[in-house]
């Protein structure tokens, strides 16, 4: 736990420093909330439908083994098959015995974060498939080798010019850092790569329990392409991703793409129901849903239960006062921002803790579609982290004596008396901005308010003698 | 596939539970679920409410439409296949792929088309059941040649400006996504106020046919393709169209 905290402290430095990082998550936080703002303001009731995909969420996660039971189902109705997987392991095992058994040589993924948290791509290369993420963002990161840095603008850290040397050297040909051109190329490029895979893998946005509807949503168009072009459709959903029926997912769609990008509707929703049918000419011959646990069902009935209503918009990373200044890199994890430091804690084999990298402000709670209580199973994560802690023994006093003055007012306003006049030469620009001996730690990374020249009990004593 | 791999349902759910038993609450019993029938009075409902309010709904639907880059044009059915030309040439394209003719209920549409000069194919021709891959295989190049997709729709949402797409027999699902302009027929009574409608209609959809002959895709259509993947710039026609026409019949 200590080795992730300062891995992170670490990579926060890096990304602080770097400018043009700061920059561009200035940029893409203030307009995707500046967007999703006044998404919101077409809605006549946005609490009213906040409240009500809660409920959803909630009512589903009480009866999930119902929900579950049901969707696989109707998707084995609709011609569809159904994979459980325990944990990520099982995950991959299932996708790379599919694509064996079929021969799969080439595969074609839409965004998932499902995918990226069991780490399918390395696993399907290593036995020889080729991976091609087909998301504009997710491409020039697989190119570059690197990893996401936000849930929705994956490649927000790369300038036209780094995304122009990598496409140039993909298509063998130069191109100008002109974001036209640039996605002009990538789309005469991945058209054929498209054409060419046999197995399409997406994730999944919802699926709906009671018509065994897998949804998808995506703004280029490659989720639609993913799903219909290759003989072979598999999407990857954690098992939280059910809901009851289409009018909840109607519910659903009108908070989504208002949160993450702040459309009223995402460009493309496709609800994807088995394979193509006797009469048709397009879609899939197979189409396998993989139902994942990999830490899930621990969670229900415990404090981070709500946690698995998220439905991954983002949102809350672009209000994170930390997120915003140290970037998705930072939390070297598939999930950043607040929501990703909870999910961090128990999805898959090395789950670590770093509810401290919060300022506890509540903007996450404010945005969420589904209002998460973030902030809550943060303090819930830290108590964890401390539990076992052997405080040392001057700690230890400190918090006594904190707890002794707290409980009575009038030891409170002696120490706050004390306070004022003990504080003064440690005061600069009217902030506390380095404490002396066990109090360093306090402002090593902030500057903490002074005691007020006038405490509020005698403001408020004041005020009540006016009335 | 051999029982080794992953975990068989019955476990995976009696994982699952354990944990809601752990978790305790009482289960909530499912709400009276509403019967089928009232299902189809609210959507005739919704259907006669689509027509009477056509004129409203077409001018917000154009409105959301417009704001997300998409165009929205008016044509007596006749002068449908003169305005598909328009869009064509104005752009220098001349090959146009299309979902076929009955499912874009416009008769003779194809032949009109041809005769304004332009390349016409069908884009998803009747292939037989099933379908071969060789078929199937021919049409994709077909469409991934043509320039211009002509389609119809199902059914249009006012309030967020989207198309919804049935697949279906004559009705593919790539004529909407490969060719670089999207063009789409709308028809009075398709559209309908909100999402919570179209849920709605969804019911009914979904009861009647059993899940074998039910849709395999619907696509939800807002705007023409789009990402702002390289330096948050916005850009249109990443992977499916850069321009989406519908035009609205009188």
């Amino acid at each position: 736990m200590t080795d992730s905290r300062s891995a992170f402290i670490a990579k926060a430095r890096g990304a602080i420093e770097d400018r043009q990082l700061q920059e561009a998550l200035d940029l893409a936080t203030g307009r995707f909330l500046t967007l999703r703002r006044n998404a919101f303001r077409s809605l006549p009731d946005p609490e009213g439908l906040r409240e009500r995909a809660r409920a959803i969420k909630q009512r589903t996660i009480r009866e999930l083994d119902r929900h579950l039971e049901r969707l696989a189902t109707e998707i084995q109705r609709a011609g569809g098959r159904i994979h459980f997987a325990a944990d990520g392991r099982e995950c991959v095992d299932i996708i790379l015995r599919l694509a064996k058994e079929r021969g799969v040589r080439s595969v074609v993924k839409s965004k998932s974060m499902a995918s990226e948290e069991i780490h399918l791509n390395p696993a399907l290369e290593g036995a020889g498939i080729t991976v091609v993420e087909t998301d504009l963002g997710e491409w020039i990161i697989q190119l570059a080798k690197e990893t996401p840095s936000h849930i929705i603008a994956p490649a927000i850290h790369k300038t036209a010019r780094q995304v122009a040397e990598l496409f140039s050297a993909a298509v063998k040909q130069e191109l100008p850092p002109d974001p036209e051109a640039l996605t002009a190329a990538a789309r005469q490029e991945l058209r054929q790569k498209f054409f060419r895979a046999d197995m399409g893998i997406s994730g999944a946005n919802f699926a709906v329990a009671e018509t065994g509807t897998i949804v998808i949503v995506t703004n280029e168009g490659n989720g639609r392409l993913v799903t219909t072009l290759p003989r072979i459709h598999v999407a990857i959903m954690g098992m939280e991703k059910v809901i009851p029926s289409l009018r909840d997912l109607m519910v659903f769609l009108q908070l989504l793409a208002r949160s993450a990008t702040g459309q009223k509707m995402s460009v493309y929703t496709s609800l994807i129901r088995g394979p193509r049918r006797p009469g048709e000419t397009d879609g899939p011959e197979e189409v396998h849903l993989v139902i994942m646990d990999n830490g899930r069902s621990r969670q229900v009935g415990g404090p981070l239960e709500e946690s698995l209503n998220c439905l991954r918009c983002g949102a809350c990373l672009n209000v994170c006062p930390v997120y915003k200044k140290v970037g998705g890199h930072t939390y070297d994890s598939t999930y950043p921002g607040p929501i990703g430091i909870i999910l961090t804690s128990f999805l898959g084999h090395e789950p670590k803790n770093l509810s401290g990298a919060s300022t506890l402000c509540g903007a996450c709670l404010e945005v969420c579609p589904v209002n998460i209580d973030i902030p809550r199973m943060l303090l819930d994560l830290r108590h964890e982290a401390e539990q076992w802690r052997e405080l040392p023994r001057g700690e230890r006093w400190s918090f006594r004596a904190a707890g002794l003055i707290l409980r009575s007012p009038a030891l409170y306003r002696l120490a706050a008396r004390l306070g004022r006049i003990f504080q003064r030469p440690f005061l600069h620009d009217g902030y506390l901005d380095r404490l002396p001996g066990p109090g360093a730690g306090w402002t090593r990374f902030r500057d903490l308010p002074p005691v007020a020249a006038r405490p509020f009990h005698a403001r408020w004593k004041e005020l009540e003698r006016e009335s | 596939m051999s029982p080794e791999i992953g975990t068989d349902q019955g476990s995976f759910l009696s994982m699952v539970r354990v944990a809601l038993k752990r978790r305790g609450a009482p289960v909530p019993r499912p709400g009276p679920d509403i019967p089928g029938a009232d299902w189809a009075e609210r959507a005739r409902r919704i259907q006669a409410e689509a027509l009477d309010r056509w004129e409203e709904l077409l001018a917000r639907f154009t409105a959301e439409l417009e704001a997300v880059a998409g165009v929205v044009h008016r044509a007596a059915p006749a002068g449908v296949p003169a305005l598909v030309s328009r869009i064509a040439r104005e752009r220098e394209l001349s090959r146009v792929v299309t979902w076929s003719e009955p499912a874009l209920g416009l008769q003779d549409l194809l032949a009109c088309l041809r005769a304004e000069g332009l390349e016409v194919e069908d884009g998803s021709p009747h292939l037989g059941r099933p379908a071969t891959s060789e078929a199937v295989e021919t049409i994709r190049r077909r469409l991934d040649r043509g320039e211009v997709g002509l389609t119809g729709v199902d059914y249009a949402v006012a309030e967020s400006g989207s198309l919804v797409l049935v697949s279906g027999s004559g009705k593919g699902r790539l004529v909407s996504c490969l060719p670089l302009v999207h063009v789409a027929i709308l028809r009075p009574g398709q559209l309908v106020a909100g999402l919570e409608e179209v849920g709605v209609l969804f019911e009914v959809l979904h009861r009647q046919a059993p899940p074998a002959d039910s849709p395999s895709s619907v696509t939800f259509i807002t705007g023409p393709s789009r990402t702002a993947d390289i330096e948050l710039s916005l850009t249109r026609g990443v992977h499916g169209p850069k321009e989406l026409h519908v035009i609205a019949l009188s």
